[in-house]
């Protein structure tokens, strides 16, 4: 099988792959973070919006033959409304319930919209993703790898959504709100914060960006009804390693599990190698982040 | 501030509940409208596709001429009264779709118990009635062919193994969901089901499917195996359950039910009861291995799916290509759900390979030549299981001179178009499921044959049809030329019918077979 044959040589090819890949998880993992940071619900219907957003955009652009940012904007327009719909039907109705019963919540949203998905679209692997950024790419010599046009988008995005969402929370006034709002609901009202409107805000862009993040990472995995719901079970480690409210950290988390689950490849041929030493090194990690007294991450 | 907050959560939830049932009924709804074909056969769709695993009925009776109402009895009532339009439990309207004669939809779709029957998993029972009702009319216009076979060799039902007066029932798991699509297999047998029901069914009776989804999971493939033994059924015919179809084998067999098709895991070649109908992988294995020597490939790499059968073809590949001292410069095995390649690629590379040799799934090959691709990697690949249409237009230009092996007849050489057995497979599975032609594949191909032998098995069987009776009836086919394959012949004890393939070669887009009946 060519088991633990270390070939030192793929090291650089491999950081570039584990980067890119890491890129992914990333982009799928900042809306989440948002979302969580001010509702304080861990949403699990990320993924299956971010889905439905972008068979729209399949629906506009690749059936229909609208040109691909039109498509876009679509999916954009439906996560969003989707973020205000589940956030606006479901969660504001649950205000002081126990988070568990909200999760339970998104989870029953995640099967009605794949479900609903699978009925409009067909529950199969046939659909042709939107392609918005070439597939051509470029090599980099000292790696000896490709890295495409839409892999390098798709880091880039998750850079700057990061970035800008960090931004949006310390320098604008709905930044200021939100981060109010995910202090102390209570006391953010009293200061005259519409605290449903904020929190519905930020559902809202959260799920704008689950959906640009569909649209970006679909062609680079298959795109059915199943695929980016697994693609979010990883956001969610990222998001971990983030303590689900450092931005920074959760980009930082992301690339470090594209690492993880692309460098034991190096040394072993075995498909659930790249697993094992992903879910050993997120244990490491959690348990170095939340030991009893260890130094707050700080949140952004 | 009570009573008005009350109001309003209760406004909340009800229009949550709105919401919720319009986007599932309007997504029904508008797959309907888009498919309109399926409808015919498509009871309980929604039951299929759910993520619990639903059994639904395909009730491919329907597509017949006959079926003007549907109601739902106990599968030991048939021959009941007639419940009509008005029926408690129409489970569905059907068009006159037999012979192809799309007639309109019509029945009892809105009758009362409609919807909670045709979505009630593991307990559609539908039976279809002579002509009554406004759907007869449209029924009867679309009139085919005689029955198979004369009412008065029926023989007895046999209600607890799938058999009633009106109905034939067989069971069948797919992955209808997940990582993998098999409802293209699904609807193949359907589709089939389809052309003898309208046809006038066999012995008198129409055949269904239930299906059940194991969404690659083979712990919900066994809830599927339990739920279809509840529902009784008679065999299992065409499946196609990657994950399932290993462990499922041994059980549905040890239950005492016969299992047709499938994919030729390990353990359909190990029970008189399981009848495969492709060639074993351990033999897909060894013809790879041989083939690659007379392809000239030196110094392959190995990318090998990990499924849980995989091992007999993985083994019987690196065997065979020692025997013609090709020595694999790389194995990887990889996951099914494994999103980019790019690290399998740029290892081979690294590694020095200047071939490819892949066994995996159709949608796990469009990655991997997308990496291929992207990587600029081009080198011969070599696989089985490549030529499946829709998923070739994810593959990209690096398909283009990719070599593969198959079975049977390549239904998408243009030189077979007018082989009578390859149009009778496309014509029908173009007459009742068009969306699905282009996703025919070898497996669709081995599900065709297993719903054809199951047919002919049927008829051969003079009296009561039992699993007893079926099981004899099979081991009685001896040569059987069910079409895409030169024959098939079983008998007592452990199967193994189909030792032969055809080298095809992937030239613009176009699959084209060059050497055929290549045996192991």
């Amino acid at each position: 099988m060519g088991a633990l044959a270390f070939n030192s040589h793929l090291i650089p090819g491999f950081t570039v792959i584990g980067i890119v890949l890491g890129g992914v998880y990333a982009l799928a993992a900042v809306g989440l973070v948002l979302i969580y940071r001010v509702s304080g619900v861990l949403n699990f219907a990320h993924g299956a919006v971010a889905m439905f957003a972008t068979f729209t955009a399949y629906e506009v652009s690749t059936v229909k033959g609208a040109p691909g940012w039109m498509g876009a904007l679509v999916a954009i327009a439906v996560g969003a409304a989707l973020g205000f719909a589940i956030e606006w039907l479901t969660i504001r109705p649950l205000h002081g319930r126990p988070p568990l019963v909200k999760v339970v919540v998104t989870i029953g949203w995640l099967l009605v919209l794949q479900t609903a998905a699978g009925l409009i679209w067909g529950a199969t692997a046939y659909h042709q993703p939107v392609h918005l950024v070439s597939r051509d790419g470029f090599h980099l010599p000292g790696a000896n790898v490709t890295v495409g046009y839409d892999q390098l988008t798709t880091v880039i995005v998750a850079l700057v959504f990061a970035l800008a969402v960090a931004a949006l929370l310390r320098y604008t006034t709905l930044g200021n709100a939100m981060r109010a709002v995910a202090d102390n609901p209570d006391t953010a009202r009293l200061w005259g914060i519409s605290v449903n409107r904020v929190t519905a805000a930020s559902w809202m862009v959260g799920s704008a960006m689950a959906a640009v993040a569909g649209v970006l990472i679909t062609p680079l995995i298959a795109f059915d009804t199943f695929s980016l719901t697994v693609v979010v079970i990883y956001a969610f480690t990222a998001a971990l390693i983030g303590r689900l409210s450092s931005l920074p950290m959760t980009v930082l988390g992301g690339f470090l599990l594209g690492l993880a689950q692309t460098y034991p490849r190096v040394f072993s041929s075995l498909s659930g190698t790249a697993d094992l030493v992903t879910f050993a090194l997120v244990l490491l990690t959690l348990g170095v982040l939340f030991r009893p007294g260890g130094r707050k991450v700080r949140v952004v | 501030m009570g009573s008005s907050s009350v109001r309003e959560r209760i406004a909340i939830v009800f229009m949550t509940l709105s919401v919720v049932a319009t986007l599932v009924l309007g997504g029904a709804l508008a797959a309907q409208l888009g498919h309109p074909k399926d409808r015919v056969v498509q009871i309980g769709a929604a039951a299929a596709s759910s993520p619990d695993g639903g059994v639904s009925a395909g009730d491919q009776a329907a597509a017949s001429d006959t079926s003007g109402s549907a109601s739902s009895t106990d599968a030991g009532a048939g021959g009941g009264e007639a419940a009509g339009a008005g029926g408690p439990a129409a489970v569905s309207g059907s068009s006159g779709g037999g012979g192809g004669a799309a007639g309109p939809a019509t029945g009892a779709a809105s009758a009362p118990g409609a919807k909670s029957a045709a979505g009630t998993a593991g307990k559609t029972t539908a039976t279809t009635r002579a002509p009554s009702g406004p759907a007869a009319k449209g029924g009867a216009a679309a009139a085919p062919a005689p029955a198979t076979g004369a009412v008065g060799d029926k023989g007895a039902d046999s209600p607890d193994e799938g058999v009633t007066s009106d109905f034939i029932t067989v069971g069948g798991i797919f992955d209808e969901t997940g990582p993998v699509d098999a409802t293209v297999e699904r609807d193949t047998v359907r589709a089939y089901f389809n052309q003898v029901n309208a046809a006038g069914g066999v012995k008198g009776r129409k055949l269904r499917l239930l299906d059940c989804d194991s969404a690659f999971d083979p712990s919900r493939a066994h809830q599927c195996s339990q739920r279809l033994l509840s529902q009784k059924i008679l065999s299992i015919v065409g499946w196609t359950s990657p994950s399932g179809e290993e462990p499922e084998t041994k059980f549905l067999t040890g239950q005492g039910v016969p299992t047709i098709g499938g994919l030729s895991v390990p353990a359909q070649f190990s029970s008189p009861l399981a009848y495969p109908t492709m060639a074993s992988l351990e033999l897909h294995g060894t013809a790879m291995g041989h083939h690659a020597k007379d392809l000239g490939v030196q110094a392959p790499g190995v990318i090998i799916v990990n499924v849980n059968f995989i091992a007999p073809l993985q083994n019987a590949m690196l065997k065979a290509l020692a025997e013609e001292g090709i020595k694999p410069v790389d194995v990887e095995q990889v996951d099914i759900t494994k999103a980019d390649y790019s690290d399998i690629i740029v290892k081979m590379r690294a590694a020095g390979a200047k071939s490819i040799l892949a066994g995996l799934d159709p949608f796990s090959y469009a990655r991997m030549f997308q990496a291929m691709e992207r990587q600029n990697f081009k080198v011969p690949v070599l696989g089985f299981g490549l030529d499946k249409k829709s998923a070739n237009e994810a593959y990209g230009n690096f398909i283009d001179g990719a070599e593969s092996l198959i079975p049977f007849k390549e239904a998408f050489d243009p030189a077979l178009a007018n082989d009578p057995d390859v149009a009778e497979y496309f014509g029908a599975v173009q007459r009742y499921y068009p969306n699905q032609a282009k996703a025919l594949d070898v497996y669709s191909e081995a599900q065709w044959v297993a719903a054809k032998v199951f047919v002919e098995a049927l008829k051969r069987i003079p009296g009561q049809i039992t699993r007893q009776s079926l099981v004899t009836a099979l081991n009685t086919l001896k040569n059987f030329q069910p079409g895409l394959i030169p024959s098939v012949t079983y008998g007592p004890g452990n199967h193994d019918p189909n030792h032969c393939f055809q080298w095809i070669r992937n030239e613009k887009s176009a699959w084209k077979t060059y050497a055929t009946n290549k045996c192991f």
